[in-house]
């Protein structure tokens, strides 16, 4: 449970901040090359990544490492995450930037103060999915695990071939639970702050 | 004075705007004309700072005997309005106009933005939401916030375009008066022959890129 929150927030956090990044720095013209990457990311069979990653970590020497691990679990949900606010981020309208200018705020000002606040139900949302996709990380992890590591999916798995149903249920509990919470924290944050009878 | 020379725009190697030279005197507005797609607001754009990485802007811009072409937009002291209030969605009206408010002791802050909210009828709005407000009381909110940054100069872009008829002549009005009344050069841009200032001067955009006086 502990390793499965760790590796999952310290993925989630990860794949958010290089997003941004990507998207603040990027002009739009490049992001296609990383759709197409994230796609594939999205659309290849697990066991296929797995492999060829859990090939790469032995030719670096660090499978079995937490950082292996870690990179089993960031490349999935930096590929969600990305699709997730690709469309978002894209179509958000020069103008607040042009007249934030105008009121003579400076970049980081504009991006704490206006872009992130108005942003920030997408924010959430990409880091709920990217969160819940960590969680259910198995062959890629279990791969470059190595053994070495176990989270809530790879135990889970483990569990099934024995027979200890109540074992069983609760580890399927805590694998819905996690996420659930990544969902509803990101509802809950995401909110506007005025109540809809305003609207 | 805003004083533009040889400025030009280009869009993927395409002649959006020729070459022309152009300066706005203190309390002077002038009206820029052109058909949707001919550049205008981009000029704006180039202008302001935030021109958008497709367009190439070239010319001297400058600001009070200021050359600003190297200056980020955020240092270039020009104010904006669009079409829209693009008031924050996020933040209430009074927060909205603090936003623009210089560094200062809070409490003269607050009196900035009390005064200004007086100043436009819309005492008493502090804490709503902008989407709980007029049209009309938006684009008031949004003047007042770009005026409580001490613009040195405004750029406005077809800024009554989306107001109402009978509600348009009485935005205008306030519009240019609070304007002018700050002495700041403005570069207008619109579709609307109503919107252009008695006497100013007009620039016609035409579809081979030229500015033409009218």
């Amino acid at each position: 449970m502990l390793a499965t929150l760790s590796y999952g927030l310290a993925a989630t956090i990860v794949a958010l901040a290089a997003c941004v990044a990507w998207f603040e720095s990027q002009l739009e013209s490049s992001d296609r090359l990383m759709l197409v990457a994230a796609g594939l990311v999205l659309c290849l069979p697990s066991l296929l990544i797995g492999l060829g990653q859990y090939r790469l970590f032995l030719r670096l020497g660090i499978t079995g490492t937490s950082l292996a691990v870690f990179l089993a679990h960031v490349l999935p949900v930096m590929a969600y995450v990305f699709v997730m606010l690709h469309g978002p981020y894209r179509s958000f309208d020069n103008r607040w930037r042009e007249v934030s200018s105008g009121l003579m705020v400076s970049r980081s000002r504009f991006l704490f103060s206006v872009k992130w606040p108005m942003l920030k139900a997408n924010l959430w949302a990409a880091a709920a999915v990217g969160f819940a996709v960590a969680v259910a990380q198995f062959v890629p992890v279990q791969l470059a695990a190595a053994g070495r590591h176990a989270t809530l999916a790879t135990e889970a798995v483990t569990l099934t071939s024995g027979g200890n149903r109540a074992l069983i249920a609760t580890y399927a509990l805590a694998l819905t639970l996690l996420p659930l919470s990544g969902f509803g924290l990101a509802a809950l944050m995401g909110k506007s702050r005025w109540k809809l009878r305003d609207a | 004075m805003l004083e533009l020379s040889n400025i030009a725009l280009v869009l993927k190697g395409q002649t959006l705007i020729q070459p022309f030279s152009l300066s706005v005197k203190g309390g002077e507005i002038v009206t820029l004309m052109g058909a949707s797609g001919s550049g205008k607001s981009s000029l704006l754009s180039f202008v302001g700072g935030d021109l958008a990485a497709a367009f190439k802007g070239s010319g001297a811009i400058s600001l009070g005997g200021r050359l600003l072409n190297d200056v980020p937009a955020e240092n270039r002291s020009i104010g904006r309005l669009f079409q829209d209030d693009l008031l924050f969605p996020h933040m209430t009206v009074s927060e909205n106009l603090l936003f623009a408010i210089p560094k200062a002791p809070q409490v003269q802050r607050l009196q900035q933005m009390s005064e200004a909210l007086r100043h436009a009828e819309l005492s008493g709005m502090e804490d709503r939401a902008p989407h709980t407000l007029s049209g009309g009381q938006r684009s008031r909110v949004s003047l007042m916030r770009a005026l409580l940054a001490k613009p040195a100069a405004m750029l406005l872009d077809e800024p009554f375009s989306k107001l109402d008829q009978d509600l348009r002549s009485h935005i205008r009005h306030f519009t240019f008066d609070e304007i002018r009344s700050r002495g700041i050069p403005v570069l207008l841009v619109t579709h609307d022959q109503a919107d252009v200032p008695e006497g100013g001067l007009v620039l016609q955009i035409t579809a081979t890129g030229e500015v033409k006086r009218v």
